[in-house]
């Protein structure tokens, strides 16, 4: 579970499964042996002078703590993080100005932290290593076949003496994301003059282009994210290079390699310090290309996924369709955008702006009249609506769901649960989905909480249903598609409930109402932080993310702090630009 | 690299547009292929399908099986393989208990072995057939023709290639294919001339990125850092021995036509549900391909994921408004609990929708002939499974098993009740349950010597 660290007791009713890890007592603080940073090793794989690992402790209490009295830590994690499928086609995309998407011919790859994806764990296999060395020899052919681009790849004139070299240079540090080393120089410069040869197209100056694409885009520094430090060191302990604080920011807003002025600034040395990371950091957080970053999150975070599968019973539901679904990722999209990139909000805001993103199936589907069009429309709710915020819109609403014909309030309460108030749900008992309770009910079931409520009534169910079900039930206003009911087979729905959360017992009347009651909770917005945190790191959270995550969790109670200053926050601890430690 | 065993070879012409250029024993190169000259070329082909049979109508009578023996069941379609197929009964699994039932009947198909989390605690055969036979880092190639569960990642493929450790099954049947082609596709133009240029060019760029892999390797990096990195240079190291033959020859390829329609595949749609039949039809050619070619020697094909991910059946004069998984059930899924109308009609119709499928794709198998009066079939054992028995019941006992081929080591042409045992859904006896015996004795019957599985010895009964 990738929230396992973040373990919140508050429910006791329903033990997380996953065992609550040591308190933070006696939580090492930032002692840090300063090596001398020639990496060696003692002989056993005890590196000297490295950073050490931080433990992975409890830290239930960032939300109400004071930020600053926090640790602020390096965490232990892979230094060869494999790029992901997106960033390998968004840095080919940048590198050689095409827009085809490569990894469509990768072999499948599934997130493999929770939703978010771990680059640390990821390798090669045979399939995907065949794959890149085709796609490889497809994307250099294509380039130097292309004249406007080739020549812009290229930089220089090839008649130019200087050309070849300067070429490879430019070339190899944007694809390496720092200078080549004389040895990988003088490797491609003798590729490069094996073109005539083995590509023999008669003219040799481009036949050595292709082979040099051919080669760095297979080239596993570049498929993988090299961080090892120079050895420098401040009194957190060894810090990256320049170059690979400049491949962090770089990664981290854009999902995608540094640009030149990035790879400039590493160059000029002036990423070694807070204020130097501080100004790029601005910059790339300003720039369009980090709203791509910013809605694949959201996508994962709230497990979209699931959103194009979907599928009703269409004599139940005749207005679902595929394309009302794709209308409803547009929206959740554009809301996204909307809130937290256009008016700086956060999960806050998230929760509780009245608004959608409307096209026509969307608008009939909640009953909005008016005038729209094939593209989203920002629109705000009229009163009576029902709704509020991302858990009150379609999308969330469809994309919970495992059933063709009604709810599912269940899967909607442990969604909530899990992602937003970073409460692990542990699996049901053995045999549950086949039990029943011995009692028939004492009316006819006609609601789908009446089912449920019945359903879960039994003695092993309840401690944890209990928690589940008011969570799920608040959102029974809306059927199964997300249209705003009042009953449900000619009973009135009840989506009241009493919801206890973050140690408080909270009543409220329906879906719109929990939203704006959970976003009261400081614990949504350090699951919030926490989120975001797996996602942009590749890793799971760990005590020495505490205080950034706290500086998180403090901010995004004050508007505006949207996405940009989220991310520019993740730049800031101490796990942002020191060598993490040794995994093991 | 599919050229690695392409050097001589007769053709033939398989069902359904395969073209197929089979190489003769002695020319298939070093490594396990070769250690077995005089003994046919085994393969093993897994089938599995979820969600129970209708029970009441899927098997045949025991005893001696004869064409007649299927009239009106749900394996009718098997009808033309009444000799060459084994129908083992009483194999109970392992037993429900410690989940819901699906994750027990999914995780122990391949490996009759308890699951932690829905994540099967064993390796499972089709992975230890590919380490056995194929040639070295080429796993079991896994495939499942339409959707998955989103929720359970379990569901969604029986394949492990570790305890805990389970291989996602390829959705899309181009990228199954281009795998199998290997880097042998595209087939360059230009001729020998041409091939011979590519193939120096690979050459000397697998020379230079293997190089900088293993600069990377010996960087400064945690135990895990490094054993991703030597597998990545390992295999380096195999795409250089994969491309010392000649691409030229390639032949083991679906007809231009094919390729073409699985070119113009839509990545996004191929887990609908509407397209699962055509997938089904792809998936079917790739599988026959694949084992003919010997591209792998073991195979798995998932007739969709289990529970959420199971299809809904609307097509071929069928046409229900609900996921195989709720009507084996028996009910809707409101929460009335009430009775479909006719859901066990609509199972048996489900049921022979799906043995079609795998009647078709023995049919196949049983057109390439590999000489010696043998066709693929009878090289191959090929292994029906399904998640349980009856689906209301989530029963794993009396699994349904049919098994053909394999080559004279299975005792074809009957349906028995193994020895100690009952033909009764309702049989499951804890660790007497046999899957663990049956999937042992296939393992022996694919020429992979194994005295136990999972604590199961082989069942002597189903031997010739």
């Amino acid at each position: 579970m990738i929230l396992g660290a973040l373990t919140f007791s508050l429910l006791v009713a329903c033990e997380p499964s996953l065992g609550v890890a040591p308190s933070g007592e006696g939580a090492p603080g930032p002692e840090v042996p300063i090596g001398d940073g020639d990496g060696n090793t003692n002989g056993d794989g005890d590196i000297m002078g490295e950073n050490p690992p931080v433990p992975i402790v409890d830290i239930e209490d960032i939300e109400d703590a004071d930020p600053e009295t926090l640790l602020d830590g390096v965490t232990a994690q892979s230094r060869v993080p494999r790029l992901s499928y997106s960033e390998y086609d968004k840095s080919v995309s940048d590198l050689l100005l095409t827009a085809m998407t490569p990894s469509a011919l990768f072999p499948a790859e599934q997130p493999n932290l929770g939703s978010y994806d771990d680059g640390g764990a990821r390798g090669v296999n045979e399939r995907l290593l065949q794959e890149v060395v085709l796609a490889a020899e497809q994307l250099a052919l294509e380039t130097v076949q292309d004249a406007a681009r080739y020549s812009l790849v290229v930089g220089c004139q090839p008649s130019e003496a200087t050309c070849r070299d300067s070429f490879i240079q430019a070339f190899g540090r944007r694809a390496y994301r720092r200078p080549l080393t004389e040895l990988e120089s003088a490797r491609f410069v003798a590729l490069f003059d094996q073109g005539a040869d083995l590509v023999a197209s008669g003219d040799a100056f481009r036949d050595g282009v292709q082979l040099v694409l051919e080669a760095v885009l297979q080239s596993a520094k570049f498929l993988y994210r090299a961080e090892q430090g120079d050895g420098a060191a401040d009194e957190a302990g060894l810090l990256l290079t320049d170059f690979e604080v400049a491949t962090r920011l770089a990664y981290l807003f854009w999902g995608t390699g540094p640009d030149q002025e990035l790879l400039d600034a590493a160059a000029g040395g002036v990423l070694s310090t807070p204020t130097g990371i501080a100004d790029q950091a601005n910059r790339l957080a300003n720039d369009e290309r980090v709203r791509d970053r910013v809605i694949d999150f959201h996508d994962r975070w709230f497990q979209m996924e699931g959103l194009s599968a979907a599928a009703k019973d269409p004599t139940l539901f005749p207005q679902f369709s595929s394309e009302v679904v794709q209308s409803m990722h547009a929206e959740m999209h554009a809301v996204v955008e909307e809130i937290t990139l256009n008016r700086g909000g956060g999960i806050v805001e998230l929760l509780t702006t009245p608004i959608g993103a409307v096209d026509a199936p969307l608008a009939s589907l909640y009953g909005l009249s008016g005038t729209f069009g094939e593209t989203p429309t920002i629109v705000d709710f009229p009163q009576g609506s029902g709704r509020s915020g991302l858990l009150t819109q379609a999308a969330f609403l469809n994309g919970h769901s495992s059933a063709s014909t009604r709810t599912s309030p269940i899967l909607r309460g442990v969604f909530i649960l899990n992602r937003l108030l970073c409460q692990d749900i542990p699996p049901p008992p053995p045999g549950a989905e086949m039990q029943e309770p011995d009692t028939p009910p004492e009316s006819e079931l006609l609601t789908t909480r009446d089912y449920f409520a019945w359903k879960t009534s039994m003695d092993a169910c309840a401690s944890c249903h209990n928690v589940i079900n008011p969570v799920g039930f608040a959102f029974e206003d809306f059927d199964a598609i997300g249209v705003h009911r009042t009953s449900e087979n000619g009973a009135p729905v009840d989506a009241s409930g009493v919801v206890t959360v973050g140690g408080e017992t909270i009543a409220v009347e329906n879906g719109a109402a929990f939203s704006q009651a959970i976003a009261e909770l400081s614990r949504v917005r350090s699951c919030y932080a926490v989120n975001w945190l797996n996602y942009v790191y590749g890793r799971e959270e760990s005590a020495g993310d505490s205080r950034t995550l706290g500086r998180i969790t403090a901010s995004l109670a004050e508007s505006p702090f949207g996405a940009r200053d989220l991310l520019l926050s993740l730049t800031t601890g101490a796990a942002f630009n020191h060598l993490p430690p040794l995994e093991n | 690299m599919a050229a690695e065993f392409l050097r001589r070879r007769t053709f033939l012409r398989g069902l359904a547009g395969a073209t197929l250029g089979l190489p003769l024993l002695e020319s298939i190169g070093a490594g396990p292929l070769k250690a077995q000259d005089a003994e046919p070329l085994r393969r093993f082909l897994s089938f599995h399908c979820s969600s129970g049979v209708n029970t009441d109508s899927f098997w045949p009578a025991l005893g001696a099986l004869n064409s007649g023996s299927f009239a009106g069941k749900g394996t009718e379609g098997l009808a033309p393989f009444a000799d060459r197929i084994l129908i083992p009964r009483g194999v109970h699994g392992y037993p429900v208990g410690t989940w819901t039932g699906h994750s027990e009947g999914t995780c122990q198909a391949l490996t009759a072995a308890a699951h932690v989390d829905t994540n099967a605690q064993s390796i499972s055969i089709d992975q230890v057939i590919a380490s056995a036979l194929n040639p070295e880092g080429r796993e079991a190639l896994v495939m499942r023709p339409g959707g998955r569960d989103l929720g359970v990642a379990g569901f969604n493929s029986i394949s492990y290639r570790a305890s805990g450790e389970r291989v996602d099954a390829e959705s899309n049947p181009y990228l199954a294919y281009r795998g199998m082609m290997g880097l042998a596709q595209p087939a360059p133009d230009g001729g020998d001339e041409a091939t011979e240029r590519l193939l120096r060019k690979r050459q000397s760029i697998i020379d230079l990125t293997r190089t900088e892999v293993d600069e990377l390797r010996n960087l400064n990096l945690s135990s895990a850092d490094k054993a991703k990195l030597d597998q990545h240079f390992s295999l380096i190291r195999d795409l250089e021995v994969g491309m010392t033959t000649d691409p030229a020859v390639l032949s083991c390829n679906l007809e231009t036509g094919t390729v073409a329609e699985l070119e113009a595949i839509n990545a996004d749609t191929v887990e609908a549900n509407e397209n699962f039949p055509t997938m089904s039809r792809y998936f079917v050619q790739i599988t026959a391909l694949a084992l003919a070619c010997q591209y792998t020697r073991s195979a798995v094909l998932q007739w969709g994921a289990a529970v959420a991910g199971s299809p809904m059946y609307q097509w071929d004069g069928i046409s229900h408004n609900y996921r195989h998984h709720p009507i084996s059930h028996g009910t809707t899924e409101d929460f009335s609990g009430a009775e479909v109308v006719g859901w066990q009609d609509m199972l048996h119709q489900i049921d022979r929708w799906n043995i079609n499928e795998f009647a078709k794709l023995l049919t196949l198998l049983d057109s390439y002939d590999e000489g010696g009066g043998r066709s693929l079939l009878d090289n191959s054992v090929v292994l029906y499974t399904n998640e349980f028995s009856h689906g209301q019941g989530h029963t794993t006992g009396d699994l349904p098993i049919i098994i053909a081929g394999g080559g004279g080591y299975f005792r074809l042409g009957e349906s028995l009740v193994i020895g100690g045992s009952n033909a009764d859904i309702g049989g499951v006896s804890g660790a007497s349950g046999h899957s663990h015996k049956m999937l042992c004795t296939v393992l022996n019957a694919v020429g992979v010597p194994t005295p136990e599985w999972n604590g199961g010895v082989e069942l002597g009964e189903l031997k010739a």
